[in-house]
């Protein structure tokens, strides 16, 4: 029997693992856990862009996509995020989920291709990425939002700035394309260049600056860049320039994007449903189980049967919890169903062992090996059957649908390993008493 | 008690019937739909693309939320009640337009419908665009293709003989023939998720299929054909009842669309499953025996 006393052996050890990498603690009143939650549960947004080429796109070329973007998210700030290329219908896309930033935010940074160009007297001297080494950021005395005006009824306007440095190619291409300028004086009696240094980002005028007199044929490499926000009130006006600003800094530092990007979908999703969808997902659970155990006592009448058949059922989920954690793979709603899933496979594969072992109770022609042997036949056949259904979902709609397919495969693969041979091990315990 | 061993052995050609005319009516459904509309069945914003918002407010009008939508967009807009079961009450509402481009614009019509400001908390939006949809359609088509091709095989290499693994395949299509034809009929819009319930059904139908015909096919033991049948019969409906309870719990209580939708499309699949698996694959058996075992002891 000691071969059977280590199937019951080998669950608990790995219930214990589980548990352990979940890690559930109480603190002030909530439940924690390592599980992460994913997009739909917790809140923020899912972005599918498509690359947009005359030319064919190469998987490289996605690769490069990815990494400038990856990039540019970070340095705007948001962290929290995952990047990855997938392939729907045969064509290439690429798939952003970024927990907590706003739908607004992202759009931002990821419709612009970010190609920004500053031009003197129509000749480009500079353009975003390695010719811009350095850019100042989240430091008051080289940038920040520096004036605030009414410019319409109703419409409010605020100017920020910022420095940045330029390589020393840029500051040469600056000083000749400035030294034959002429100077001229303002209004105020200053001494500015004939003409101004004019920023455009995509092709698209964006902001204009005059150029000090002192600055004519000089390869300077500080350089003031600028630009507007404007709103209905003047609070609006600021949030805008200071949202406009982080974008600009942002596609300076990481140079443009090698395609113009389509946004094929974006997905804002509210923390709020996450919240009350876990705690309806723990009721609906505890019910559903309720109703199954209700249904195996109907037909066996004895709780020898029920008993470890729930031990099994909750052994099952905490498992598939624990390897999500231990994995720190997303849980989302498509995992849940998963989950479902492959709980669901779990009882039918219990009542298949549960009815061959009490026929053995019947004919005793067959030793328990055998019994347990037959059953087994089913259920991988079985097992086969589920595993090879959702293979094809992994590689298909962008991966949305693999925690589905992923969570399923563990769960069934976790349950006919370890579960299930467990629960025909006290089944058989459990009756022979 | 009804001698079912008995009952088998009189009706199980009369019984193919049944399943013959749910596969033919189901065909006949799901092709005049087809025809009608050039799509299997009707697809939702996930699948077709346009914009879907979820509002997180109690207690919101959702027919005057709709006429006052449509009135400003100018595009039909379908709104329906978002209920938590657990709480009793409505906890929001899901606006779908097929428009796409217009996620601001929406946001702005339901604030002035509702006559509230919505943070960022109470409002989802999720926008898929109409060829990225297609796309998703395609791909989930090929799925569902890929998985009945694997299953196939899965099948035939362990019961190595043509006619009982055929069965088994031809219950599992007629398991997603009739879920199908009842969502056409019911107008069921079918998400992504939906898909991938499909994908379910025909891992779940093979099971009870197997069973069975584990039971004729390979066992030594068990007594004739028809005792075989009815004893995996006794195992195979009560793994259904579990699952369709479960399903049913599900389905009421969560507070998911996505899932409802999964549970409700599993279900069907689970009734037909009944049918499928105990009226047409036992009959199939029971003949393929009779013509290919004559003589051995599964007659005893």
């Amino acid at each position: 029997m000691k071969t059977f006393g280590l199937r019951i052996n080998i669950l608990i050890v790995v219930l214990i693992m589980s548990i352990l990498a979940i890690a559930p603690v109480i603190k002030d009143g909530e439940l924690h856990t390592n599980i992460q939650k994913g997009l739909d549960l917790a809140g923020g947004t899912r972005v599918l862009l498509k690359p947009v080429s005359a030319e064919p796109i190469q998987d490289n070329d996605v690769d490069k996509l990815i990494n400038i973007i990856g990039q540019r998210l970070n340095v705007y700030g948001l962290r929290d995020l995952s990047i990855r290329s997938s392939v729907i219908n045969n064509e290439k896309f690429v798939l952003i989920e970024i927990a907590g930033a706003s739908k607004d935010e992202i759009e931002g940074l990821i419709s612009q291709q970010g190609l920004f160009e500053a031009k003197v007297a129509n000749q480009t001297v500079f353009t975003g990425g390695k010719e811009i080494p350095f850019v100042c950021k989240d430091d008051g005395t080289c940038s920040g939002i520096r004036s605030c005006s009414q410019r319409d009824a109703g419409t409010y306007g605020c100017t920020f700035d910022f420095a940045i440095k330029l390589s020393p190619d840029a500051a040469a291409k600056f000083a000749e394309a400035t030294k034959d300028l002429d100077i001229v004086s303002t209004p105020q009696g200053g001494q500015i260049l004939s003409q101004n240094i004019d920023y455009y980002l995509d092709g698209n005028f964006y902001d204009s600056l005059t150029i000090a007199a002192s600055l004519k044929g000089s390869a300077s490499t500080d350089i003031q860049i600028s630009g507007p926000g404007i709103g209905a009130d003047q609070r609006e006006a600021f949030d805008d320039a200071s949202q406009q600003m982080k974008k600009l800094q942002t596609v300076l530092e990481t140079g443009s994007l090698p395609f113009k990007l389509n946004i094929e979908r974006i997905d804002s999703i509210s923390p709020l449903f996450g919240k009350s969808f876990i705690k309806n997902a723990f009721i609906t659970g505890f019910v559903a189980m309720m109703g199954v155990l209700g249904v195996i006592y109907i037909r066996y009448r004895r709780f020898k049967i029920v008993i470890p058949m729930m031990i099994t059922l909750i052994s099952e989920i905490t498992i598939i919890l624990g390897f999500a954690s231990l994995f720190k793979w997303n849980l989302d709603l498509a995992s849940i169903a998963g989950i479902i899933a492959s709980v669901g496979t779990g009882v039918d594969d219990q009542i298949v062992i549960t009815d061959e072992t009490l026929k053995k109770k019947k004919e005793e022609v067959f030793g328990l090996k055998e019994k347990i042997k037959r059953a087994f036949f089913i259920i991988l056949t079985a097992y086969a059957c589920t595993v090879v259904a959702m293979l094809p979902l992994i590689w298909s709609v962008a991966g949305l649908l693999r925690g589905f397919a992923f969570t399923t495969i563990v769960g069934v693969t976790f349950g006919v390993l370890i579960t299930r041979p467990a629960f025909g091990v006290m089944l058989e315990k459990l009756l022979k008493e | 008690m009804v001698n079912w061993e008995k009952t088998l052995e009189k009706n199980y050609k009369k019984a193919l019937i049944i399943p013959f005319l749910l596969l033919v009516f189901g065909l006949i459904i799901i092709g005049n739909h087809f025809y009608k509309t050039g799509d299997l069945f009707e697809r939702d914003v996930s699948l077709k693309g346009g914009i879907s918002a979820t509002v997180y407010k109690e207690n919101i009008d959702v027919d005057k939320l709709q006429a006052d939508l449509e009135d400003k967009l100018k595009t039909d807009v379908f709104v329906r009640n978002l209920r938590d079961f657990t709480g009793n009450k409505d906890i929001g509402a899901i606006v779908e337009i097929s428009e796409t481009g217009i996620s601001d614009k929406l946001k702005l019509e339901i604030e002035n419908s509702i006559g509230e400001k919505l943070t960022k908390e109470e409002f989802s939006v999720e926008e898929v665009g109409s060829s990225l949809g297609e796309g998703f359609y395609k791909d989930l088509i090929k799925a569902i293709v890929m998985a009945f091709i694997l299953i196939a095989i899965v099948v035939f290499i362990t019961f190595r003989t043509f006619v009982p693994s055929a069965a088994v395949i031809l219950s599992a299509f007629l398991d997603i023939v009739t879920p199908m034809a009842v969502i056409d009929l019911l107008g069921v819009k079918i998400n992504t998720a939906g898909i991938a319930a499909f994908l379910l059904i025909i891992g779940y139908s093979v099971d009870t299929d197997i069973l069975m015909t584990v039971k004729v096919l390979k066992r030594k033991d068990g007594g004739n054909v028809y005792e075989r049948i009815i004893d995996s019969a006794k195992t195979g409906l009560t793994m259904t009842a579990t699952t369709f309870i479960a399903l049913t719990i599900g389905y009421f209580i969560t507070n998911s669309l996505v899932l409802k939708q999964m549970f409700l499309i599993i279900n069907i699949a689970l009734i037909t499953d009944v049918i499928s698996t105990y009226f047409m694959n036992a009959g199939i058996l029971v003949w393929y025996c009779k013509r290919k075992h004559k003589d051995e002891n599964i007659w005893a």
